[in-house]
């Protein structure tokens, strides 16, 4: 599992790397007079992009067989079956979570943001979480007013109202 | 009521009572309608600042928000730093809010003309709708008061043997186009080191970095009173009235004589596309009301700025010579 | 004496019930900002000036000055915490602060944050109100050049904030710098990495990326590993021991006068103190392999130096009106507001005004302290509730916090996605601090460097003209081979004596 992720992370690094370097090529590296140019330290950093992505893969590789035969960090010694679904169900939560910002950043200009993300801790609470319907409308009601007290009121922060615009006279 | 007076109600008190009450009487002012133009804004305005809180143009829009609600009693704006790509995002927001009369921007020459200019930007300032200019500031050509340059011809005359190093705050900014100027008009070129801002210039003439660098008359002002720096010259076609900026002699008075045109910054009010005649007579109307006021005197005299109030077409006429003379000189930088 | 009479006016200014009043709630407003993720001192003093312009000039800039002050503080309350830096400059303190929370030592990780702060913010006021022209001065010879060896100085601590895999964090620094090179580049003007996005052309903000990648990818994180508990701890655990003072007491000072002195300088900020000043305290520290796990240093260090380096950026901002930092750039434009010029005259036109304002700082600090101390305890225990209830509020604050930064929904977006790096990179081990690193310094590096190049006409060799700048290379090489140096010494020299030894 571990390795496999480095040789990914090690990948997406190179990529990036070449990506930045070709590109800048196009900002011009050096200009007359050998100046540096706008290209210049996009260039440079793709390439150590690219150079420490290539090692992380080759320690990778080089570690291989310690970790095959000792592992270590993490993954130490067998995991039992209730752990794994332990693991299993936290992971779902973390996927879960994601899902959940996601669709209240997609919807927060237009339901308006302190709704949005009101509901969003309410789900969490609710949902993820498993706590008690009552309970967790509270909360997710009173930080929705500490909210609306601290940037609206205070500091006069224009947050997108959507919906609730007509509401309050904004 | 607007929201600055709620806020400071929010503070004073702190009590959720005297929040309430603040929301209550916004309501009724919405009810409320305008005296003088058969068009009047029905909810809360934004004035967006595209940069950061502290600067020139934060300065500015703050200072046109509160002289507009001090003559207007029944408008809300807020001000919302929309920052970004040095003024392009604030800009292309603005672009956005297609026929909503309650977006304004406190625009300035470098985003509203020379940005779009130099780069491929979505907005520019034909798609909005110009409201009025309210000041202009000007280019100053600055030395280290011990600097051996006692005139612009003795800083050219360098120039023409050696590297003449010079600070400005971006490519395309006035002092940009202000050393360009003299640079086409004496044949002669400089070294540009450009730097962020205008104080990070100062910095720099003052460690010896530069020989000279582009400043606004607020930004120098207080060196040149403490005899830190002097002025070689203004861009500008008539000198200062008072002193110490009555004796900086003007880039014509100079020898050189060019179209100062684009070394100018102004400042003044921008607002979405698609406004009626009405709604832009309403804010053209606010603008100039501020204008006989003494906050925007103030406005003016706390940053050296030259008053000017242009409206409409008068304003969308002067920037388009103002495009059609950076145009031009933009393509000579490169 | 006049320092002494200017003093005596000063505090007389400065203690008056109206103006103590305004610092007190200055300081109050500001901690509460900085208790908000990226919303950070410049922000607050921004968004609250409105409320201030009815005052008169010095009790206005006197809760401003508060409110500077009590950001700083708010915002590292939240970096121990919870792992949510409130402004760049807490970003560090989150990395030992955090951990010793979670073994139960908020207490004294919270409390040693505010008295270094305080420490060393009373000492570089005395310098800053003693020697301010003297200091300016020498700020004015740090030019491009200079500030570019400065911050390679700044690159070589990478290795300090690198955790298990130097290589992971090299690489992480890079991906940092390379970051800061996408958008609007605001000295040559044209777009770089920007294919045509508006929102590209405001480039990715430092903030969203530090929200994103310790608040989001944290909470993400220890969702995942699902065995948060809640942290009880008896009172007596909460407070400062002897033992923990004594091993920060010459950190402080070290920390503290690095801070001041990057402060000084023009654009370094107190973000690069912070860094610098830690890494010092990491280099000169008996226990270096407790930092990154909860060394008590790990948070004196970075508090002593970014509180000294918000001083310091005073100098310049006082003595000619050249701001030192974000957040001094901000009181500058109040200072016009207000009608008052800053500029090199300020301190002979405005000495009440002046000195009156140097030293409420020593009040608010006093303040800060009286006010955060006793409250150490409380915060602390908020740890004791069950973090399936705080983190939801946790996101909900950083996503709020993500858009007021620039008011837009850019932001938000970019926080998401930063979470989502950060969760994998926590997950596969990459170290986050050092990409925070790369994008602090990589701007400043490609500015300065730039400039460096135009200034020599597109020769580097300029930098052979700069000795301080040589000096500072030469410094940076010391620390990045130095150990091997010393190493490659001691193992010759006993190879000659005794060989069997070791």
């Amino acid at each position: 599992m571990k390795p496999r992720g480095d040789y990914v992370g090690a990948l997406i690094l190179v990529a990036i790397g070449a990506a930045f370097s070709t590109l800048s090529i196009d900002y011009c590296v050096l200009g007359e007079e050998a100046r540096i140019s706008p290209g210049f330290v996009p260039f440079i950093a793709g390439l150590l992009l690219v150079a420490f992505g290539a090692m992380i893969g080759w320690e990778t590789w080089k570690s291989r067989v310690h970790v095959t035969t000792n592992p270590t960090g993490e993954d130490t010694g067998p995991e039992t079956e209730t752990d794994k679904q332990a693991r299993h169900n936290t992971t779902k939560s973390v996927a879960l979570i994601f899902g959940l910002l996601l669709i209240a950043v997609i919807l927060s200009p237009i339901l308006g943001f302190l709704l949005t993300f009101s509901i969003l801790v309410f789900a969490i609470l609710a949902v993820v979480e498993r706590e008690h319907f009552w309970f967790s409308l509270v909360i997710s009601l009173s930080i929705g007013l500490l909210a609306w007290l601290i940037f609206y009121q205070l500091m006069g922060i224009r947050l997108p109202l959507g919906i609730i615009a007509p509401l309050i006279g904004g | 009521m607007t929201t600055t007076k709620n806020r400071k109600s929010f503070l004073k008190t702190g009590s959720a009572i005297a929040m309430a009450c603040a929301l209550g009487s916004v309501t009724l002012a919405n009810s409320a309608h305008a005296q003088e133009s058969s068009w009047s804004p029905s909810q809360q305005v934004s004035m967006v600042v595209p940069f950061k809180p502290g600067g020139g143009s934060d300065t500015f829009g703050r200072a046109a928000t509160s002289g507009m609600e001090e003559v207007r009693n029944n408008i809300d704006i807020s001000v919302q730093n929309i920052v970004g790509g040095s003024g392009a995002v604030g800009y292309s927001t603005l672009l956005q809010r297609q026929d909503n009369p309650h977006y304004l921007l406190a625009s300035e020459t470098g985003a509203a003309i020379i940005l779009p200019l130099m780069n491929d930007v979505p907005y520019s300032w034909e798609k909005l709708t110009p409201i009025a200019e309210v000041a202009e500031d000007h280019t100053m050509i600055i030395v280290a008061n011990e600097s051996p340059y006692k005139s612009i011809s003795d800083l050219v005359d360098a120039a023409k043997e050696s590297q003449v190093n010079i600070a400005i705050s971006g490519k395309g900014s006035p002092a940009s186009l202000a050393f360009k100027l003299i640079e086409k008009d004496q044949d002669v070129s400089f070294n540009r080191v450009v730097f962020e801002s205008g104080s990070a210039n100062n910095a720099a003439l003052l460690g010896g970095d530069v020989a000279a660098a582009g400043a606004n008359p607020g930004e120098a002002i207080e060196l040149i009173k403490a005899s830190k720096v002097r002025a070689l010259t203004i861009f500008k076609e008539t000198r200062f009235q008072k002193s110490p900026l009555a004796d900086i002699p003007t880039i014509a008075e100079a020898g050189i004589d060019v179209d100062v045109t684009p070394t100018l910054q102004f400042r003044g009010i921008i607002a979405a596309p698609g406004l009626s005649e009405a709604q832009k007579t309403y804010w053209e109307n606010a603008i100039k009301a501020w204008s006989k006021t003494e906050s925007y005197k103030t406005y003016i005299d706390n940053n050296y700025l030259t008053p000017k109030i242009r409206t409409g077409d008068e304003f969308a006429e002067f920037l388009a010579k103002q495009h059609n003379t950076i145009s031009p000189l933009l393509k000579d930088t490169d | 004496m006049d320092f002494f009479a200017h003093l005596i006016t000063g505090f007389g200014t400065a203690l008056t019930p109206i103006n103590l009043l305004y610092c007190f709630i200055g300081v109050l407003l500001g901690t509460v900002i900085g208790l908000l993720p990226g919303l950070g001192s410049a922000t607050g003093v921004a968004l609250l000036l409105p409320l201030t312009l009815n005052l008169s000039p010095i009790t206005a800039l006197i809760m401003l000055a508060g409110i500077y002050y009590g950001a700083q503080y708010g915002a590292t309350i939240t970096s121990v915490l919870i792992a949510t830096p409130g402004d760049s400059a807490s970003v560090v303190t989150a990395i030992d602060g955090y951990p010793m929370a979670r073994q139960g030592r908020a207490g004294p990780a919270l409390a040693i944050g505010a008295v270094s702060s305080f420490v060393s913010g009373i000492i570089s006021l005395i310098l800053l109100m003693a020697l301010a022209p003297f200091f300016a001065s020498l700020a004015l010879h740090f030019g491009p050049p200079e500030i570019c060896a400065l911050i390679v100085l700044g690159f070589t601590s990478i290795v300090g904030f690198s955790g298990t895999s130097r290589t992971k964090g090299l690489a992480m620094a890079s991906l940092g710098v390379a970051i800061t090179t996408i958008g609007l580049d605001p000295q040559s003007g044209s777009a770089r990495f920007t294919f045509g996005f508006i929102n590209l052309f405001g480039g990715i903000g430092f903030l969203p990326v530090v929200i994103g990648l310790f608040a989001v990818a944290e909470v993400l994180h220890q969702v995942r590993s699902g065995k948060v508990e809640p942290i009880r701890t008896r009172f007596r655990d909460m407070i400062l021991k002897r033992e923990d003072w004594r091993r920060c007491r010459t950190t402080i000072l070290g920390s503290g006068l690095l801070g001041f002195f990057i402060g000084v300088l023009p654009g370094a900020g107190a973000t690069l103190a912070s860094f610098l000043g830690y890494d010092l305290a990491r280099h000169f520290s008996k226990h270096k392999d407790e930092f990154g796990k909860g060394a008590i240093e790990g948070v004196a260090a970075p508090e002593a130096a970014n509180s000294a380096a918000v001083n310091g950026a005073f100098v310049p901002t006082l003595t000619l009106g050249i701001p030192g930092s974000g957040t001094t750039a901000v009181l500058l434009g109040a200072f016009i507001v207000f009608g008052i010029q800053p500029g090199p005259l300020l301190f002979t036109n405005e000495p009440d005004l002046v000195w009156g304002l140097m030293c409420s700082f020593f009040i608010g600090s006093v303040i800060l302290l009286l006010l955060n101390l006793p409250l150490v305890p409380v915060f602390a225990s908020l740890l004791r509730f069950r973090y399936a209830l705080i983190y939801p509020c946790i996101l909900f604050l950083s996503f709020i916090g993500a858009y007021a930064i620039e008011n837009r929904m850019w932001g938000v977006w970019l926080t998401l996605a930063f979470g989502i790096i950060g969760y994998f990179m926590k997950r596969y081990e990459y170290p986050t601090a050092p990409l925070i690193l790369g994008i602090v310094l990589g701007g400043m590096f490609e500015k300065t460097l730039i400039q460096t190049s135009s200034m020599g006409g597109g020769d580097l060799a300029i930098f052979l003209n700069r000795p301080i700048a040589m000096v500072l290379f030469a410094l940076a090489a010391l620390i990045l081979y130095g150990p091997r140096l010393v190493r490659l010494f001691v193992r010759l020299g006993h190879k000659g004596q005794d060989s069997f030894s070791k």
